[in-house]
């Protein structure tokens, strides 16, 4: 068996900077999902965060598949604006 | 740019839930369009970005299969027959969503871009319910029948008349979601094509027909008696506008 060699393998380690980043990351993420009308959100979170399937989605918010379908559409693409539009915001007040 | 035309096709083949026989047609697509590879890579990224993000505490494992294990049954059962264990989860992820958000009701305001939204939510919906098959909850032809199956299931009436004799034969009726409210959809088939007429309550007063397309199908959209109706269809415009004259006669 050969020896895990920590050298050649390092671990990525956490500094405070990336600390800070990755909370900076997760902050502007939560004011992009609190932007989305709550139905957009409630299927966004089930699908990427709880993993539920099309079936699992229409069952707990009792609508049908096609219309969840159509919902995670129109909620990623609202999501990825939110982040786009904040991310400008921020890169203004950064200068 | 997106393309407009795979999008409902481009959502769920990224999510694994097309068949086969889709999943494969998709991939064809893929091979000759440049907008859905780089949709599909932004959507693996916003996919990995909010999983790593760690919003919340995910509870622990073994609860989380106990809950799992409560739910598949149910998934298999109608959705009348909801367990309260449903209604826990969904809470449950209403709370998750964040615990930040503070549920924030935007009134909306009719203005033409949410014309234009909903009108592209509902073409949506009338592509999908041909796409998986779910056209009618009651299929029939008598217009009692519709009438009686809608009665109970929403806060309204909605109009379900037969026009047969006119060339727009009433086929049923399913219920929907649009725009995050339940709205009726009657369904006729007209020129050898088939027609979802969208039926939801309004405050607003009686409108003109306004028309429009979207993917190759078209719409038309009218107020009248605080009721709304949106009809949508692959048939001429004209048509859907010979069937506006009679529901509103």
């Amino acid at each position: 068996m050969v020896e895990f060699d920590e050298e050649l393998h390092p671990q990525p380690v956490a500094t405070p900077e990336s600390i800070a980043i990755a909370d900076e990351d997760r902050e502007r993420l939560s004011r992009a999902l609190e932007s989305l009308p709550p139905r957009f959100r409630e299927i966004l979170v089930l699908r990427e965060l709880e993993g539920c399937s099309y079936k699992e989605i229409a069952a707990i918010t009792s609508i049908p598949i096609g219309t969840v379908m159509s919902s995670l559409s129109r909620a990623r693409r609202q999501l990825c604006s939110a982040l786009t539009s904040s991310g400008h915001k921020e890169a203004v007040r950064e200068v | 740019m997106r393309c407009d035309f795979a999008d409902s096709l481009l959502q769920g083949y990224f999510d694994g839930e097309l068949s086969t026989a889709s999943a494969a047609e998709f991939e064809h697509h893929l091979q000759h369009c440049v907008h859905c590879p780089v949709e599909l890579v932004d959507m693996d990224l916003l996919s990995e970005r909010l999983q790593l993000a760690q919003l919340y505490e995910s509870a622990p494992a073994s609860l989380r299969k106990k809950i799992r294990a409560n739910l598949r049954p149910v998934v298999a059962a109608t959705a009348m027959s909801q367990p309260r264990l449903w209604h826990w989860l969904a809470a449950a992820a209403a709370l998750l969503l964040l615990v930040v958000a503070g549920w924030r009701v935007n009134s909306m305001l009719r203005t033409d871009d949410y014309q234009a939204e909903l009108a592209e939510e509902i073409v949506d919906a009338h592509v999908l319910s041909l796409q998986s098959g779910h056209l009618t909850g009651i299929s029939s032809n008598d217009e009692q029948v519709v009438k009686g199956w809608f009665k109970g299931r929403l806060k309204f009436a909605p109009p379900a008349r037969d026009f047969a004799n006119e060339g727009f034969a009433l086929q049923g009726g399913r219920l929907d979601v649009v725009d995050e409210r339940s709205v009726a959809v009657v369904v006729y088939t007209g020129t050898g094509h088939l027609i979802n007429v969208f039926v939801w309550p309004t405050q607003g007063r009686d409108t003109s027909p306004q028309v429009g397309s979207r993917h190759g199908y078209q719409w038309v959209d009218w107020r009248k008696g605080r009721i709304e109706f949106c009809a949508v269809s692959d048939a001429p415009t004209s048509d859907l506008q010979q069937l506006h004259r009679l529901l509103t006669n």
